[in-house]
């Protein structure tokens, strides 16, 4: 299975020839990656965009009707937010957080999953029994009040919500690997090797993992706007139930926090909103140009012929 | 349609039981390994000169000089008993405080539902049917949108939208009415429903409107996709061309053959779905001013409120594992080669 | 071949699939006249096109599938050009009895469903009592009990279901039935009572189109025999005068390898690609010639025996 996913899928460069769909996501997520670098160094007001209340944006009034903030302009595309900071330099700044928490959520699941399906999978009965039940148990538990609990116990922060998405998307790929370990361990050059002697652990490694983690793979970046959104909806949630400005420019925090001035100050919400919309754009369109060169009669011209 | 088992039913509800179980004793131990002092965190992390006395009668509730298990066994058992504790942030029984969000909520995840799952499968077949056609690009890309763009970004377009046109909707009923419907189930909709106020009824079922088509736009968007996947996929079964081959008609095929070979794959989709709603829900209701699950939780996250998010953990477990377990047996009975 | 009465008229007929952007061409340019009320036999390696040429006839051509030239079913135009059009010849006048009949009947519903959906259209009755009496009987020419109307696909043996599909396609009555590979998977028994209710529908004065590589089945069951090779017809006529007769080299191998005979032919495992232009049988052809880079016709010898080659 693996290798018909490597095979089919040939290079990148082959993929953004033969995919619109891939390759406009592909230049999206790139985009936004590369804006995430930059923000990460530099911005038009960066100490601002860091959450630093300067003098300047202190010291900023705005002009009637957007008293007392200030409303899109030339100098501040975005407007500012609440504390009079540039909205521009906060977004760019927060670029780098939803992909690192996206990004460390994906991978961290996907291994923790692979790991434990295979253990549910291709193990004594006593472990699959074991990890089957936790499987499902974690997938039952509600990631938004699980990082609510996490938060009560931690403290606010974005590791709360890192760990409350693993703990919950990690069994999702363990029962999609632990399906797939089960296809695979009836296989005949699987029993083969394990006529032959070879340990189990040494299986798994060299031929089990290798033909599940492409398929997991493609499911995580599939999946991976989801988790975007996932992710910026609680810390949404954060934002919303936050007393105190956020100084953290997670875009989810602060269109959270900007609801409470949604009425008459939109933009604060509106632009995070705007790139948080396009990010998972970019995402959904790259897993769908991969799950789409995976089944190619997915593409073919379709008309009903009866 | 067969009928499941009686075997099959227990054994999917006692499978439930004991994840309900794994989830409870998950919540105790999310206390008691807590850093720091257990007592600290289900006191909500109290500061200032009545602290002490908080952490101590926090002490005393969890039985903290106890050995472990019996920790757990009292927690479960008092859980089962509906003495959930005392919410730091309503200062009322947290069994109250949850069962009046959850209601709440579900209000809104029923009315979501029922729009997203008929509405998904049409409009999928629809797209299915006229597969690279203008209808079924636009359905594609529509689709595509509402599952990129994040519901709460949605709902505060159209809120910002209706707010322009000067239609308030803000809340879950319009404060006049608040008193003067008798709380029965909890829910304003069937409350003013019961009680024949047809004004209420009409007032309560308008303002649960617009949140509900921006919960349901996900699963709808979703089953559209599904649906479109899965039909043309269906279509290239073996089975489906030989019933062309016997000359049954365009639409027997799609609604008898194609359609129902998808039920299944349907019913497995909104049981999970059902998950990320809950989410959008949570940020929708923030948006829209209801009560519901997301907001318990924005206004319990400042005060620390361990007990109501315990609470809220546990029954939205609970809701997800019946949404699963009747979406298992959906599954079970709409496929014939499964045997129970 | 001069018939008066042709169930099934080819000319020049084309067919292709789609494949990102490219056409693989199955049939190249086929000729073929099938008589009614006959069993006539389509032989070849697979790959050749045989399923292509039966699913053009039956109407179930994918929907990326590439026309060219003419197929008439009983004088009705379907395929001319890029056209195509089987209203009122699918499910009426052709039928086809599906390889894996388990496969080819609907997991979800009983065989009962199957049956009156079907004869509900086909005969326009609302009853469903009037269409089951019809399955019942069909179901009797076949010798299943009736109780199998009252079970799931996935509830039959592969015999039965064979049988099944045999028992719609009587129950639809229609003129010509297509019959994809019916026994490649059933054991020796049940190929021969297969065989027995196929003779049947012959005997009921239809036309039965079969498809199969196993020649010594067409040669028990058909009166005429076409022999396909990459797409091409190399050699037509009555079983009897293509088998005693046998004129082209890769009839005689086909023969020669049923007889376990394989002495005098090398037999190629890999396949040349299918040359469009010259001789498909040119690049293993014993006697090839400087000729075989052009395509030969349809050469008849008599009346009813045609063979594709240069050099006979
Ligand atoms: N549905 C299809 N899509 C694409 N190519 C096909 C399809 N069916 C058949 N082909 C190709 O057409 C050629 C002829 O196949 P087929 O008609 O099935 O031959 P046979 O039945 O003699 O084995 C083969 O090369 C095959 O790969
Ligand atoms: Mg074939």
């Amino acid at each position: 299975m693996g290798v018909i996913v490597k095979s089919r899928l040939g290079s990148l460069h082959n993929l953004v020839k033969t995919s619109k769909k891939f390759s406009i996501g592909f230049t999206i997520v790139l985009v936004i990656a590369i804006l995430s670098i930059v923000g990460f160094f530099n911005s038009p007001y960066h100490m601002e965009g860091w959450g630093i209340v300067t003098e300047e944006a202190m010291g900023r009034q705005g002009l009637a009707p957007c008293l007392p903030f200030y409303c899109p302009n030339a100098n501040h595309v975005f407007g500012t937010d609440d504390m009079g900071r540039d909205l521009l330099s906060r977004i760019l700044v927060g670029a780098h957080l939803a992909l690192i928490q996206t990004v460390t959520v994906v991978f961290t699941s996907i291994a923790l999953g692979v790991l434990m399906g295979i253990a549910a999978g291709y193990s004594n009965t006593v472990v699959e029994k074991l990890s089957t039940y936790l499987i499902e148990l974690l997938i039952i538990i509600p990631s938004m009040v699980l990082a609510a609990a996490l938060i009560a116990i931690i403290g606010r922060g974005i590791q709360s919500v890192i760990i409350a998405l693993i703990l919950t998307w990690s069994p999702w790929y363990a029962r999609l690997t632990y399906i797939l370990v089960r296809q695979l361990r009836e296989l005949d050059f699987i029993k083969i090797c394990e006529a032959m002697g070879f340990s189990r652990t040494y299986i798994a490694y060299r031929h089990i993992v290798p033909n599940v983690a492409p398929l997991i793979f493609i499911e995580g970046i599939t999946d991976s706007s989801s988790v975007l959104i996932e992710i910026a909806s609680i810390n949404f949630l954060i934002g919303a139930a936050s007393l105190t400005s956020i100084d953290l420019p997670d875009w989810g925090m602060i269109v959270g926090y900007g609801i409470r001035y949604v009425r008459t100050f939109w933009w604060i919400s509106f632009f995070p909103g705007l790139f948080i919309a396009l990010t998972a754009l970019g995402l959904i369109l790259l897993g769908d140009g991969l799950s789409e060169t995976l089944s190619p009669w997915l593409k073919r011209r379709w008309k009903l012929w009866f | 349609m067969k009928m499941p088992s009686l075997n099959y039913i227990i054994k999917r509800i006692a499978t439930a039981f004991f994840v309900v179980l794994g989830v409870l004793m998950l919540t105790y131990v999310l206390i008691y390994f807590s850093p720091g002092n257990p007592a600290y965190t289900w006191a909500g992390r109290p500061r200032g000169p009545k602290a002490e006395e908080a952490i101590k009668a926090a002490e005393e509730e969890l039985g903290l000089n106890k050995p472990l298990y019996l920790q757990i066994y009292t927690h479960i058992n008092r859980f089962f008993k509906g003495d959930w504790g005392l919410s730091l942030r309503f200062k009322q029984p947290v069994l109250l405080v949850v069962t009046r969000n959850l209601v709440a909520s579900l209000e809104l995840l029923v009315v979501a539902f029922s729009i997203a799952i008929p509405l998904g499968i049409i409009l999928g077949v629809v797209s299915a049917l006229y597969r690279g056609y203008l209808v079924d690009k636009v359905l594609y890309v529509a689709s595509l949108l509402l599952i990129s763009f994040p519901r709460f970004w949605i709902a505060i377009l159209f809120y910002v939208f209706l707010q322009m046109l000067g239609v308030n909707l803000f809340g879950r009923i319009a404060p006049s009415y608040m008193l003067m419907v008798e709380s029965r189930v909890g829910s304003y909709i069937i409350d003013s429903l019961i009680s024949g106020r047809v004004e209420i009824f009409a007032d309560t079922l308008m303002r649960a409107l617009p949140p509900a088509v921006i919960v349901a736009l996900y699963p709808m968007a979703l089953t559209i996709r599904v649906i479109r996947f899965s039909i043309s996929e269906k279509l290239h079964e073996e089975y489906v061309r030989q019933a062309m081959s016997y000359g049954l008609s365009r639409s027997k095929i799609v609604y008898r053959y194609a359609l129902r070979g998808v039920i299944p794959a349907i019913s497995q989709l909104h049981g999970i779905t059902f998950a990320y709603s809950i989410v959008d829900t949570a940020t929708v209701e923030n948006i829209f001013g209801r009560d519901g699950i997301g907001s318990a939780i924005v206004k319990a996250i400042p005060y620390n409120d361990y007990p109501l998010i315990i609470g809220l953990l546990a029954v939205s477990g609970i809701l997800f594992i019946v949404v699963n377990t009747v979406s298992d047996i959906i599954q079970v009975i709409s496929d014939p080669r499964v045997r129970i | 071949m001069v018939l008066n009465e042709v169930a099934v008229r080819a000319r020049n007929l084309w067919i292709g699939y789609e494949e990102e952007g490219e056409i693989l061409w199955a049939l190249n340019g086929i000729d073929i006249d099938i008589p009614k009320a006959t069993a006539f036999c389509i032989v070849g390696e697979s790959g050749s096109g045989k399923s292509t040429l039966g699913n053009a006839i039956a109407g179930l051509l994918p929907p990326y599938a590439v026309t060219k030239g003419r197929l008439d079913v009983y004088n009705i135009s379907v395929i001319d050009g890029d056209k195509v059009d089987y209203s009122g010849v699918r499910g009426s006048i052709v039928v086809r009895i599906p390889q894996n009949p388990l496969s080819a009947l609907n997991p979800y519903l009983k065989i009962e469903s199957v049956f009156s959906d079907i004869l509900k259209q086909r005969f326009r009755i609302n009853s469903k009592v009037k269409a089951l009496e019809i399955a019942q009987k069909a179901l009797k020419a076949v010798d299943l009990p009736s109780d199998v109307l009252g079970r799931y696909p996935h509830q039959l043996s592969g015999g039965m279901g064979q049988r099944v599909a045999i028992a719609l396609t009587i129950a639809i009555d229609p003129e010509i039935v297509v019959a994809d590979e019916p026994t490649s998977n059933l054991d020796a028994y049940l190929k021969g009572a297969t065989l027995n209710l196929l003779r049947d529908i012959v005997r009921k004065g239809k036309t039965l189109i079969v498809i199969t590589h196993d020649i010594l089945f067409a040669s028990a069951l058909c009166s005429f025999i076409a022999v396909m090779l990459m797409g091409n017809v190399v050699e037509i006529g009555k079983t009897e005068e293509v088998l005693s007769n046998p004129l082209h080299p890769y009839t005689r191998e086909l023969i020669d390898a049923a007889n376990l005979n394989f002495k005098n032919s090398k037999y190629a495992i890999n396949r040349s690609k299918t040359n469009l232009r010259g001789c498909a049988y040119s690049s293993r052809c014993p006697k090839h010639s400087a000729r075989c880079y052009e395509k030969p016709k349809l050469f008849y010898i008599n009346e009813s025996h045609g063979v594709a080659c240069w050099n006979l």
